[in-house]
């Protein structure tokens, strides 16, 4: 018996800004939200008076509240607020689906805008952690108390010593980690929407780049962008053209996150996505050989390669050679991945666009479309606790 | 210390880490070790997250472990380190304290020397008062 929601919610619309690199655009992350959720419920042929739920991420800076008031929502029946950053792309759609599912709300809209170039980088040295963190100052405590003074410090620093270990383990390489930027920039390239369009990456050029947090190249580390993204979730009968939530799923790994000092050894290696994956195939009632095309958040793209690993589409420890067969390689690879370009090449909104570009693979509208794609994988940010996944099918 | 990333945030204590910090400023490192069912943790947590146990001691560890992983930072996210880059950060697994892990540096190594299953030891950096930082150096 599968999860109980198995299809009884969709995505109805989605809706997203133009995507720039961080710094790209003076607007605020307020409006590019309220801009994102026009469209959203415009594409599912809706009126902003029939949103009665609204879901985000925790630390979203353009909030709940203000966004509400500022589109004159009104009365809300549900909301609600996903611990985290990317770890959330998916667990947004997820709690939407259930607030739907189980009757609280008929139209939930989830959503996220990010303004980078007007706050904080991800990338810098910094207190706390996603949106919420701060400048760090002349003293720094809690577990970050434990790394920082020894110079560990931003989130390429911190995965690149899972990459190191999956390297040592399984003899995977710098090439193989390139693969995965090269199929996502490939797809950059099909999509105007993307950031990189127009700006092909081979894997010449990989291995040329500097190093940021050896293993970790430039090219292994997602961008830092400007834009927003929404999605409509609604009851699958009441949608025109619904792309059904076959199975959500979420999980917290133990030792992910800050808490990797306490990580049982065995874990390193992977992205924490193990059980959640077992619970989606369950909930859905389908199998790896099931999916036809996945949207894998990419933070870095070792850990891209150990999710694929934790979702079965290769054997633990053989994700290198995997990526190396061309499997993930749009159109002819038996799994093309990031078909927008990703969080890599299209635009990094934590992860949300990595949903859009799962529904339009269903709805048939993908610049790298998958011929007769059935099930789309959606994986939210690996080693991130709490993670989450969805199964999308379409109803082509 | 050469290798270590110097001029960064300095551990604040909080009444949960306290005598943690307070043993390094002593020079000895300290694991915390629940007294109901063994299990060590570190860094230290208010319940043990094995038994849920709340009584606990600190193990003093003799320093030895190994590299269990590393990376080397060359991009500077700090304005502390830009001239310091590339330096290594590693994880420590000590032999002893149930083989608890540590972020650290190795001193006197370069970088590009680090390796998986490098025998490493204990030394101690005093870098404010009152404030000292458990580094490894090669163990021979």
């Amino acid at each position: 018996m599968g999860w109980m929601l198995q299809d009884e919610t969709a995505i109805a619309g989605i809706g997203e800004t133009a995507y720039t690199k961080a710094g790209g655009t003076t607007r605020t992350e307020l409006d590019l939200a309220c801009e994102a959720i026009v469209r959203a419920v415009r594409d599912a042929g809706l009126e902003l008076s029939h949103v009665d739920g609204l879901v985000s991420y925790s630390g979203e800076r353009a909030g709940l509240v203000e966004v509400a008031q500022t589109l004159g929502l009104g009365t809300l029946s549900y909301v609600g607020l996903f611990p985290g950053g990317g770890n959330a792309a998916t667990g947004v759609v997820h709690n939407a689906a259930v607030a739907v599912g189980s009757g609280t709300a008929r139209n939930v809209v989830c959503y996220r805008s990010i303004c980078q170039g007007q706050h904080l980088r991800f990338g810098r040295a910094r207190a706390g952690q996603g949106n919420a963190a701060t400048s760090v100052g002349e003293t720094i405590g809690g577990s970050q108390a434990f790394t920082m003074p020894f110079g560990l410090m931003s989130p390429a620093q911190s995965y690149a010593l899972d990459a190191r270990r999956h390297m040592h383990e399984f003899g995977t390489t710098s090439e193989h980690f390139g693969r995965i930027s090269v199929a996502c920039y490939a797809a950059a390239q099909r999509n105007p929407r993307a950031v990189m369009n127009g700006r092909p990456l081979t894997l010449e050029m990989h291995q040329a780049s500097r190093m940021i947090a050896d293993p970790y190249r430039l090219y292994d580390c997602c961008q830092e962008s400007d834009g927003a993204c929404a999605v409509l979730v609604t009851g699958a009968d009441r949608a025109a053209h619904p792309v059904f939530i076959r199975g959500a799923a979420q999980g917290l790994a133990e030792g992910d996150g800050n808490d990797r000092h306490r990580r049982p050894e065995s874990l390193w290696t992977r992205a924490g996505m193990e059980t959640i994956a077992e619970t989606l195939y369950a909930n859905a009632g389908i199998g790896p050989e099931d999916i036809d095309v996945a949207q894998f958040y990419e933070n870095f793209t070792g850990q891209v390669l150990m999710a694929m690993e934790d979702f079965g589409f290769c054997k633990r420890g053989e994700g290198g050679p995997f990526v190396a067969s061309g499997a993930i390689d749009w159109p002819h690879g038996e799994l093309p991945i990031n078909t927008s370009g990703g969080n890599l090449a299209e635009a990094y909104i934590h992860g949300l666009s990595l949903v859009l570009e799962g529904v339009r693979q269903m709805r048939g509208t993908s610049t790298s479309q998958v011929e007769n794609a059935r099930h789309c994988l959606v994986a939210s940010g690996p080693s991130a606790p709490p993670s989450s996944a969805l199964i999308l099918r379409s109803s082509r | 210390m050469k290798g270590a990333p110097e001029g960064l945030p300095i551990p604040r204590a909080d009444a949960m880490t306290q005598p943690f910090w307070e043993a390094c400023a002593a020079h000895r490192l300290v694991v915390q070790h629940c007294l109901h069912c063994g299990a060590f943790g570190h860094p230290p947590r208010p319940v043990c997250r094995d038994c849920q146990g709340r009584e606990f001691e600190w193990s003093e560890s003799q320093g030895r472990g190994e590299v269990f992983t590393y990376m080397i930072a060359h991009h500077a996210v700090h304005s502390a380190v830009e001239e310091q880059v590339p330096y290594g950060v590693i994880i420590v697994k000590l032999d002893d304290c149930g083989g608890a892990l540590f972020t650290s540096n190795l001193v006197d190594v370069d970088p590009h020397a680090i390796h998986i299953g490098l025998r490493v030891r204990l030394v101690w950096e005093d870098i404010a008062d009152g404030v000292a930082l458990p580094r490894f150096t090669l163990e021979r």
